[in-house]
């Protein structure tokens, strides 16, 4: 498993939210990047290589989480990328089947479980 | 002395004979007696004759009974004395007899004088009397005491109407009962009062119209009758000339006055006074209305519209009993109404307390998660036996930081809580605005500086006045803070100053900037919708700090297009308003 295929995408209009998660993990040896909102993140994916995962926020300024999600079908590039919605609102589930979610995990979240799930997708090179 | 003759007729003679009175002519003697005792003893009626002049020639026991007077006190006298003296006046007694004399007959009923001077109430008949010539000999006439007999009328009448007003009044209450029934089968105001309108027709008015006062204005609402093609015809009247607010007359009046109007007939003033034109006067007169009422709706001491009830075509005619109903029906309408404000209110309140909590909850939770985040990664660490001391320190201080973020929140919560409730109290004391405003930015500048921008102050002089220190700390807080959210890193200028007698702080950014449309919208309460909210807090900023600086007796205003900056300007004044004291 290559260095990029453990890159995860953090999208949140948060920045303590968002800098606490690249924080805690890097140190669990994942490379982060991160993007305030969903146009952010559609252009980092557009001149970067793929990461393994997208942590997503749903509720941005400019381009939300829903925006995003929509952008990512059209493009059979990006529609392969798992996307963990990571929100505090209750209630999505009907739009995380809908928008094809891998996972949704509610804030705050338990990091032993976060880091659990990510690992699902970017699992540890052994 | 007879002359006395023979078979052929020739005189033979003269003598003196005794009257040899016949039988026929006894018998019609007697009879006559028998008459004259019978007229005499008739008790129950009074039958007398008059002569030519009026005056009274004979009197029975009937006519002592009725009029009180003996024969001898009134044969001879004229028989005026049994009238009204403005009826004598006037000249009655005469014509009747003249009546009676051309006519043969004069029937007549009403009061009677007796000779007490009581009244009672007369069935009278004058007869002319002729003799075989037809010369007038006199009058004949028969009066009959109906007094009780008219009491017995009065009685029947009163009763009847006793029963009538009885009817009415079930009629009333019956139609309240069912009004009340129909105003509280909802909550919803023009619900409720369309029901009402179409209730009230046909049966109290052929029309009814409603009408409320919103924001000062009158707004019809409903018309109601039972032609469907009237109602339109009716919308069409409403639409086309909206009342004027300063017509003396009808549902502007009754507004404005809070005082019932009835019309027992239109006049045509009325409808000249409220017809805007030509066309308007004679589609009214051609709706052939016959009489209005119009009355407030009204609750708690407030008028907040007007029912206005008119009967056309069925031709009746509202009095002062269907003004009492439909003074009533206005109270009971009003209060529906008014119920039915207040339901809305509360359920308005509750769905924003709703929207609040929401909001707070979603807020409140995204300090926690970063404090959580940064707690459970060190837990994490410290698991593995990381043991970096600079790396734990550094989780540490971020962790803290999230903590206060979070306090802070907490704050503003409670402050709203508070504002909400009407119970922001101010610790008022000697206040130095330039020495908060230097702290707030000092405390401010290490955020700006990790946005790249930078917090330049102009200090024109020490202003102190009159304030609660913490909470003017709390709305230079919020100002200079959104400057550095969303002031895209470019420099951010704060003054503070004296203008006059009040303190002058302006906050000045070249961020994002707010579009006029909004500028109004920022300061109020929730206006953001959830959805639509793109940077963090409650969105409750400045309000709060709107409402603190309100409370100082100050104003709070924004200069500002989007994607131009934004300017804030707080001005408070030295002395403390009268109510802060």
């Amino acid at each position: 498993v290559s260095g990029e295929e453990r890159t995860i995408l953090v999208v949140d209009d948060d920045d303590d939210i968002r800098d606490s998660l690249r924080a805690v993990l890097c140190d669990e040896g994942f490379q982060v990047e991160l993007a305030s909102d969903g146009l952010e993140a559609l252009a980092f994916l557009h001149h970067h290589p793929r990461p393994c995962l997208i942590l997503l926020d749903w509720m941005m300024p400019r381009c939300d989480g829903a925006s995003f999600l929509s952008e990512r079908e059209k493009d059979p590039a990006l529609a392969g990328i798992p996307v963990i919605l990571f929100s505090a609102l209750t209630g999505l589930d009907a739009d995380a089947r809908r928008l094809a979610v891998a996972e949704y995990l509610k804030k705050p979240v338990d990091l032993d479980i976060l880091i659990d799930t990510i690992e699902r997708y970017c699992p540890t090179p052994n | 002395m007879v002359a006395v003759r023979d078979e052929e007729g020739r005189p033979i003679g003269f003598g003196e004979i005794a009257h040899e009175e016949s039988a026929a002519e006894r018998a019609l003697r007697e009879s006559e007696e028998r008459f004259r005792l019978l007229v005499e003893s008739c008790k129950d009626y009074a039958i007398f004759r008059l002569d030519t002049e009026g005056r009274v020639a004979t009197w029975n026991k009937g006519a002592e009974r009725i009029k009180g007077y003996r024969a001898g006190e009134i044969v001879g006298h004229h028989f005026s004395r049994f009238y009204l003296p403005e009826e004598v006046r006037a000249g009655k007694p005469a014509r009747e007899l003249e009546v009676a004399a051309a006519e043969g007959r004069f029937e007549d009923e009403g009061f009677r004088v007796r000779k007490d001077g009581t009244l009672f109430w007369a069935n009278v008949v004058i007869t002319a009397l002729r003799d075989e010539a037809g010369a007038l000999q006199g009058f004949g006439k028969v009066t009959r005491d109906l007094t009780e007999r008219k009491r017995g009328e009065e009685r029947a009448q009163k009763l009847a109407a006793e029963q009538a007003a009885a009817a009415e009044s079930a009629r009333a209450a019956r139609y309240l009962a069912e009004a009340s029934a129909a105003l509280g089968t909802s909550l919803d105001r023009e619900a409720t009062l369309e029901g009402l309108a179409r209730l009230v027709v046909p049966t109290f008015a052929d029309w009814c119209a409603i009408d409320l006062v919103e924001d000062g204005t009158i707004r019809p609402l409903t018309v109601a009758h039972v032609d469907p093609s009237k109602v339109e015809l009716g919308r069409e009247l409403q639409r086309r000339y909206p009342a004027d607010p300063k017509s003396p007359f009808g549902v502007p009046n009754v507004v404005r006055t809070g005082a019932a109007e009835l019309y027992p007939e239109i006049p045509a003033a009325v409808l000249d006074a409220v017809s805007r034109d030509a066309g308007m006067r004679s589609a009214l007169e051609g709706l052939g209305l016959r009489s209005a009422m119009v009355v407030p709706l009204a609750a708690r001491g407030r008028t907040l519209g007007a029912i206005t009830l008119v009967r056309a075509e069925s031709d009746q005619r509202y009095d002062d009993k269907d003004l009492v109903i439909a003074r009533d029906l206005g109270l009971r309408a009003g209060l529906a109404v008014d119920n039915a404000r207040l339901y809305e209110e509360a359920r308005r309140a509750i769905s924003i307390r709703d929207e609040f909590l929401a909001i707070a909850s979603h807020e409140l939770r995204m300090p926690l998660t970063a404090l959580q985040l940064q707690l459970q990664g060190l837990r994490r660490l410290v698991a593995k036996g990381s043991a970096d001391p600079a790396h734990l320190a550094d989780r540490l201080e971020k962790a803290i930081t999230f903590s206060g973020r979070f306090e802070a929140l907490v704050t503003d919560l409670l402050a709203v809580t508070r504002i909400a409730a009407g119970r922001l109290r101010l610790d008022v004391r000697e206040v130095d605005v330039t020495a908060i405003v230097r702290e707030v930015v000092e405390r401010l500048s290490d955020d700006a500086a990790r946005v790249g921008s930078t917090i330049e102050l102009r200090d024109r002089g020490p202003v102190t006045l009159q304030g609660d220190r913490a909470r003017i700390d709390q709305v230079l807080t919020n100002l200079v803070g959104n400057a550095v959210k969303f002031g895209a890193g470019e420099p951010i200028r704060v003054s503070v100053g004296k203008e006059g007698d009040r303190a002058v702080i302006i906050v000045q950014d070249q961020g994002i900037g707010v579009a006029p449309e909004l500028h109004r919208r920022i300061f109020e309460r929730f206006e953001r919708g959830i959805s639509d909210r793109t940077y963090g807090g409650f969105g409750l900023g400045l309000w709060i700090a709107r409402e603190i600086v309100v409370a100082h007796g100050g104003t709070i205003t924004i200069e500002s297009a989007a994607g131009a900056g934004s300017t804030f300007r707080m001005e408070m004044p030295l002395a403390p308003p009268e109510a802060m004291s």
